[in-house]
């Protein structure tokens, strides 16, 4: 049966999905809606996990379909889904049409790296840490790229085309500020695609058959897939064909064989084969075979021989069997040594690094309306930052180390960069993971992130004997107030009780370099009591008069 | 000459300069002939009360001659209301639209070419034309709304004879622009008592940090000397009274149902302030402008026409 047309469904179905997911990260003008980013997101295989634990509901069970598809096809989702196998997919294509390398061929699995981050992957997150997940997850990294890279390129372009637009008088196209808090972030999605570039035109899909844990657990699942790739032993010639063009390089033309865990379902193979001698064929156990699966391990002989079934285990190491093939220990030893040494070092620093003594800084960072705690909202987002691509305001920023490693490139509310709209809720919407999780805008008026702490001493008003009341000007819920000071002047105050958190005074503070007014992040978001009616003076109220008063 | 120069001198000898955009209507004021209110002629200042903002805008500027006295047949106009708030018209944080979309109608009838309207707002600018209503109100009149949330639009620009103010980023609608109309709201204001026309101006300078480090009551009184708008329509439909200048829900706001028209921007400011219940002197950028000589907080000096509907 020829199944040639699976590749343009595929190609077709991960260029949509790409481009939509571009856009939703470098989009400004909340042009895609709310419910489209959601069902796009919806499949991503780490968020929709995440989003499970805590909510247990149908309306995060994307990563279930997704083993479905696995269980019935393979891994789809790493050739159509997920934005990094089509970004990676865009540059092998590149380099094959501009001759850079042609050729892709069999290499051998790399199962103890794969299944022992996978394994630390599994542990990390028993112990509700986020650790590594937001530096392997496919989806997170693109989410990165796009949000760190092609975002700001993107404003670029868009603020020349409003200065086009201006010279002829025309202001539909407007400007928006690309301002970078955090360096980091940008270096390393920078540093990340160019190594994802130069894997993808030399190693096609080696990050995916070697570090993504999506595509391992994906990859063990497939091998108990329903309909799986296989080369027809008669049809097929051996003219390799099918093997040149193998982006995960998973096909063994010697043996005839197809590493289906590594097959990331691109059907290039499907295409290039001139003899129909590769396609899905069903994979269900006939007699026969199974008899000459039990002759082999006759052959072999072994003590006892793993069932077919469990072989994924043995990988994993959870089955220890006495095997003919002796293992290597010095290997071994290399990466239990190298693993364990490097969690040391990194619980070190986390432990003893990252203390500020500045003035009018929280102790820890203030984290978004929605993320409930700031041991919820570090254990679950995988720092996607499409958060931060979506902010309206820009006050979403990513750090680098302030949520410690396990935490590394997470958001926080950055005061200094902007403060939180008081009816915004968006972040809350888009959030994957549940790390932000949903709010209603009347739940969000009254829920405090942190609260607002005065320092008096460096207040304007204060040293310098002038009018200021920036922060008082902005703030939604007049937490911040102007009271009255010497010489008729006025000077905030602070009634915590009622403040939200959302950093208006903090940002509009004009005091330098550091800030008079600064929000100190509530470990767990509190419920704000609503503003308080202001009384006035029933003599002292303005009232229009019937005349006029001049 | 400059503007300010120019103001000045007229002031000193009370001779008025024929051309347009000038302080010419002051005639009056100096000699000491103050007309009866009602009476047409050449006023310093219209109050408007009990009206709609539309029909009392109409009124206003019916009684200072019309639009066409100044705006002039294919120039340019900026109408700066205050967009500074992501709140509702009700709340009274923004100029009423509706008032806004009046001046620009008004403006095209009289032959402008373009009227350009925008605000250097404190919330989220697109929020904040959004929601005002002003967005909309601007598209319906004709005019164009600009964003002025970059600060690429922005020019440095010299303020002389300003004491605290010597140097400010302004935005170039305002430099390349023929006429300026300013279009505060009066509302209450944390530090500064009243926020009306003087104060509105901060939303057309990009680096407000700045006045709020450096003494922001000299500050608005010092770029009052810089540039002065050609009219100034003061909102006073909907108060905020108290919390302002954001205010924290319509409880805040009284209905006042007035509007104050004048060129003279420390003038309206201090019938402003009188509308508030205050005394001008009481608001110390108006009283500083008035020590300034950049215009006249006492009300009695001024020939004033009341208009009750």
């Amino acid at each position: 049966m020829q199944l040639t047309f699976l590749k343009k469904i595929r190609v077709v179905v991960s260029l949509i999905f790409f481009i939509v997911t571009v856009f939703v990260f470098v989009d400004f003008t909340g042009l895609v809606s709310i419910r489209l980013i959601r069902a796009l997101l919806y499949l991503q295989f780490i968020p929709s996990f995440l989003k499970f634990i805590d909510t247990f509901s149908i309306a995060a069970a994307g990563f279930l379909f997704i083993l479905i598809l696995t269980i019935f096809f393979g891994r789809v989702y790493c050739s159509t889904i997920c934005p990094l196998g089509t970004l990676q997919d865009i540059f092998t294509w590149v380099s094959k049409k501009f001759h850079i390398q042609k050729r892709s061929k069999f290499t051998k699995p790399q199962n103890w790296i794969r299944y022992t981050i996978v394994g630390i992957l599994v542990l990390v997150l028993c112990f509700s840490s986020i650790f590594l997940v937001n530096l392997l997850d496919p989806y997170s990294l693109a989410g990165k790229i796009f949000g760190n890279l092609f975002r700001p390129m993107y404003y670029i372009g868009n603020n020349l085309l409003s200065r086009i637009f201006q010279l002829f008088d025309s202001y539909i196209v407007y400007s928006v500020p690309i301002k970078v808090f955090s360096w980091p972030p940008v270096l390393f999605s920078f540093s990340f695609l160019v190594m994802i570039v130069f894997l993808a035109i030399y190693k096609g899909r080696w990050y995916c058959n070697t570090l993504c844990p999506v595509g391992t657990l994906l990859g063990f699942f497939s091998r108990f897939s329903i309909f799986q790739i296989r080369m027809d032993e008669n049809a097929c010639t051996s003219c390799g064909l099918c093997a040149v063009v193998c982006k995960a390089g998973c096909i063994d033309i010697k043996e005839k064989k197809v590493d289906f865990s590594r097959c990331v379902a691109c059907y290039d193979c499907f295409k290039a084969c001139p003899e129909d001698g590769i396609g899905y064929r069903y994979n269900l156990k006939t007699k026969s075979s199974r008899k000459e699966h039990k002759e082999k391990a006759k052959n072999t002989e072994a003590l006892f021989t793993v069932p077919e079934a469990l072989r994924p285990l043995q990988d994993l190491g959870v089955l220890c069997v006495k095997q003919n093939k002796p293992s290597n220990p010095s290997r071994r030893n290399f990466f239990k040594t190298t693993i364990l040494g490097t969690t040391a070092i990194l619980s070190a620093k986390t432990l003893f690094g990252g203390n500020k003594e500045q003035q009018g800084i929280s102790v820890i960072p203030v984290t978004p309306p929605g993320s409930v705690s700031i041991w919820h909202y570090t254990s679950r987002c995988t720092a996607c930052h499409l958060c931060v691509s979506i902010c309206p305001t820009r006050v979403l920023q990513p750090t680098l180390l302030e949520f410690g490693w396990s935490g590394i490139f997470q958001p926080k509310m950055n005061y200094h960069a902007e403060y939180c709209n008081f009816e915004c809720v968006k972040c809350s919407e888009v959030c994957p993971t549940g790390a932000i999780l949903p709010i209603s805008k009347e739940q969000k008026s009254t829920l405090q992130i942190g609260t607002s702490k005065f320092i008096k001493n460096i207040c304007i008003v204060v040293t310098k004997h002038t009018a200021c009341g920036a922060c008082s000007e902005r703030c939604p819920t007049k937490a911040v107030e102007m009271v009255p000071y010497l010489g008729g002047l006025m000077i905030p105050k602070v009634d915590e009780k009622i403040c939200v958190g959302c950093g208006a005074c903090e940002f509009a503070c004009p005091t330098k370099p550091d800030k008079a007014i600064y929000v100190e992040a509530n470990p767990y978001h509190r419920k704000a009591l609503k503003p308080k009616k202001k009384v006035v003076d029933k003599k002292k109220a303005i009232k229009p008069t019937d005349d006029f008063p001049f | 000459m400059d503007r300010r120069e120019f103001f000045k001198k007229s002031i000193l000898t009370g001779v008025a300069a024929g051309a347009a955009m000038t302080f010419g209507d002051f005639r009056n004021v100096f000699a000491g002939k103050i007309p009866p209110s009602g009476t047409p002629g050449p006023f310093d200042l219209v109050a408007v009360k009990d009206g709609e903002p539309v029909q009392m805008f109409d009124k206003a500027i019916e009684s200072l001659g019309g639009m066409k006295n100044f705006v002039k047949k294919n120039q340019t106009v900026v109408v700066k209301p205050n967009i500074g708030w992501d709140t509702s018209p009700q709340r009274g944080a923004n100029t009423n639209p509706d008032l806004v979309k009046r001046i620009i109608e008004q403006c095209y009838s009289a032959g402008a070419k373009t009227v350009y309207v925008f605000d250097n707002t404190c919330d989220n600018w697109n929020k904040c034309y959004e929601n005002s209503g002003i967005r909309k109100a601007v598209k319906d009149a004709g005019g164009k709304i600009v964003p002025a949330n970059s600060e690429s639009n922005y020019q440095e620009v010299d303020v002389k004879n300003g004491k605290k103010l010597k140097k400010v980023k302004i935005h170039e609608l305002i430099l390349s622009s023929d006429v300026f109309i300013n279009v505060p709201v009066l509302k209450n204001h944390g530090s500064t008592v009243i926020t009306a026309a003087m104060k509105n101006n901060m939303g057309i300078v990009w680096d407000r940090g700045f006045w709020h480090r450096t003494d922001l009551n000299q500050c608005i009184a010092d770029f009052a000397g810089y540039r002065k708008p050609d009219l100034n329509v003061v909102d006073a439909y909907r108060v905020m009274t108290k919390r302002g200048p954001r205010g924290v829900s319509e409880e805040d706001v009284i209905l006042m149902k007035s509007l104050l028209l004048s060129k003279e921007i420390v003038a309206v400011d201090a019938a402003a302030a009188r509308l508030f219940g205050t005394e001008p002197a009481n608001v110390s950028y108006i009283r500083l402008a008035h020590e300034a000589g950049l215009g006249v907080m006492d009300l009695t000096k001024l020939s004033i026409n009341r208009i009750k509907m």
